[in-house]
């Protein structure tokens, strides 16, 4: 029964992943403008064009094209950009490692804010710092990503001058460095999480606090801190497990917005970058590697469930 | 507790509620209200502050900030219902479909939904609108597109426990058509969740538009956007930050409106509280 279980939702993982690298070859198609003139230039002649149309396969069935590059993928080989003619997996390489210690760091902002304020909150649930975090929460849910990336510039980098406001030093370079010009980017995400994140957790804990085995425990005469740690946060946490995994999957080069407005070399701005200027190797490649992720992420999600939770494995 | 509870929203409902009525109001009228020219320069007047004249200041090009507002408003507010209105009508409808009917249309639904899903949105946002060109209308429905799996999720749930109770297997055991079965009673039965979450989804879209606009991909110059007027303001963010902060906050306290109101409407329609 697992092992089938585990092997439908592996078949139907890769079922998505096939029909994303369909649509995303499709949209690539539909996309008006051609690269061709943005490597030739404006005064490129027809034979020229044709001539790099031919070199870079564009002239080919398209059927014939996604075949190709298709094979290529799942030997590993995801082609190479017809504008730069660097590799798309050598880039890809290089550009993960921004958006994996931007989302890492995103998350563990998120989560050392969050959970203790979250069972403090639930904890004095009605009292005045209750709230203020759920007024703060409010706000922060409200604010769109770019404008807290604004404002966040704005303090730290114009007015302080303490925190660059653009640009990435590799880690292997300058680790403190990296660190912080990660910095802003990364509270940007974070602010946003921990909003989310707070509100989940605090249904959760106050739902379990509610349950009669909190009320033994408390009976028996153990204190708030041993009450609320050893016996009400780890049920509550499900929900939590689920939202932290889906939004790694989805900040993996779905932040976008911030890695643009930060000068991340990330994931995001190379995927961005691929669609104006219509270089469909990077763009296929990338989209089918965010995807992938996310897919990943939601399927190991969905297993760790079982293993934290013993009454879902039952049930199946 | 149930006996203190009042009809209506509750009081704290009112003022988000005035806020986006008179908002949507000047949106509608502002073709026909005493507003300055929105693209006009004032060349007097640059990223100029509070005055008679112009009552929330202009942008570094000296155009009215208080019409620029308001004529994005247009865009933001038809982008923001229109986007839910198609992620709410095509995503009840597949959410049911896929809860009421199984089999293999259950099963189609469910993974177009996780393609949509696992494709990065603002990728998929820019690519389209590259594609079909950047108008009021493209970017209401990619984001309404990109609305549908929550929708579905929203739904479906529901429905597979509504489909197992006593008076939906009654209807059926009656020889109801299913479509008849899910208009008449599995509809009813879902809507107040539907509309909980469309009126939060309505805060997203404003949001999602407003990150189309700073990126430059939403309605196209001269017609302003929040977002757009946000980004432009970036420019003289260290002498003039009212340029950006102004549009800013206009944007947050809609979204906040939104979600208060949503806030209030769930805890007005979800009588389990009251049950306890």
């Amino acid at each position: 029964m697992t092992a089938r279980y585990l092997l439908t939702r592996v078949g139907q993982a890769l079922l998505v992943l096939a029909c994303v690298a369909v649509t995303t070859f499709a949209l690539g198609r539909v996309l008006p403008g051609d690269l061709a003139t943005a490597v030739l230039g404006q005064s490129a002649t027809p034979e020229q064009i044709a001539e790099f149309h031919h070199k870079t396969g564009a002239d080919r069935p398209a059927v014939e094209q996604f075949w190709s590059w298709f094979t290529g993928v799942l030997h590993g080989d995801f082609g190479t950009s017809a504008l730069t003619g660097q590799r798309v997996s050598d880039a890809l390489a290089d550009r993960a490692a921004p958006s994996l210690l931007l989302v890492l760091l995103a998350e563990a902002f998120a989560l050392a804010v969050a959970v203790p304020l979250a069972v403090w909150a639930a904890y004095r649930q009605g009292r005045a710092a209750d709230k203020a975090a759920n007024g703060a929460s409010f706000l922060l849910l409200a604010t769109p990503q770019f404008a807290v990336a604004v404002l966040l510039i704005y303090v730290f980098a114009v007015r302080l001058g303490t925190l660059p406001a653009t640009g990435y030093v590799p880690l292997d370079e300058d680790p403190a460095q990296t660190f912080r010009t990660l910095l802003l980017p990364a509270v940007t995400l974070a602010l946003g999480l921990a909003a989310v994140y707070y509100r989940v957790l605090r249904a959760g804990v106050l739902d379990t606090l509610r349950q009669d085995y909190v009320l033994a425990a408390r009976a028996q005469g153990l204190t708030p801190r041993q009450v609320l740690v050893s016996h009400t946060l780890r049920p509550s946490l499900l929900p939590l497990v689920t939202l932290v995994g889906l939004n790694f999957g989805f900040l993996i080069g779905g932040a976008v917005i911030v890695e643009q407005l930060f000068a991340l070399p990330g994931l995001g701005t190379y995927a961005l970058g691929a669609v104006q200027t219509r270089d469909f190797a990077v763009l296929q490649g990338t989209v089918l590697l965010i995807a992938g992720v996310y897919v990943l992420v939601n399927l190991a999600v969905d297993l760790l469930y079982g293993v934290l939770d013993p009454r879902i494995r039952h049930a199946r | 507790m149930p006996a203190e509870r009042r009809p209506g929203l509750g009081r704290g409902a009112w003022p988000p509620l005035v806020f986006l009525g008179v908002l949507c109001t000047a949106a509608l009228l502002a073709p026909v209200l005493p507003l300055a020219d929105p693209t006009h320069s004032d060349t007097d007047a640059l990223a100029a502050g509070i005055s008679a004249k112009h009552w929330l200041g202009t942008d570094a090009l000296g155009r009215d900030t208080l019409s620029r507002i308001v004529h994005g408003a247009r865009v933001s507010l038809v982008v923001g219902v229109g986007a839910t209105a198609i992620g709410a009508v095509a995503g009840t409808l597949l959410g049911m479909a896929a809860g009421v009917v199984r089999g293999w249309v259950s099963a189609v639904i469910m993974r177009l939904t996780d393609v949509l899903l696992a494709f990065p949105a603002m990728i998929f946002a820019l690519a389209v609108i590259g594609a079909v060109g950047p108008s009021t209308a493209s970017v209401t429905v990619v984001i309404g597109l990109l609305f549908i799996p929550g929708f579905v999720r929203i739904v479906r749930a529901p429905v597979l426990s509504l489909s197992q109770r006593e008076f939906v297997l009654a209807c059926r055991a009656m020889g109801m058509s299913t479509p008849r079965l899910m208009a008449r009673e599995i509809l009813p039965n879902i809507l107040t969740g539907v509309l909980t979450y469309a009126v939060t989804m309505f805060g997203v879209g404003v949001m999602v538009e407003g990150g189309l606009g700073f990126l430059g991909v939403s309605v196209p110059p001269p017609e302003p956007t929040w977002g757009g007027m946000i980004a432009e303001g970036r420019q003289v963010l260290a002498q003039h930050p009212m340029v950006t902060l102004t549009p800013t906050l206009v944007l947050v306290l809609v979204v906040v409106c939104a979600n208060v109101v949503g806030d209030r409407l769930s805890a007005r329609l979800d009588t389990r509280g009251a049950m306890l």
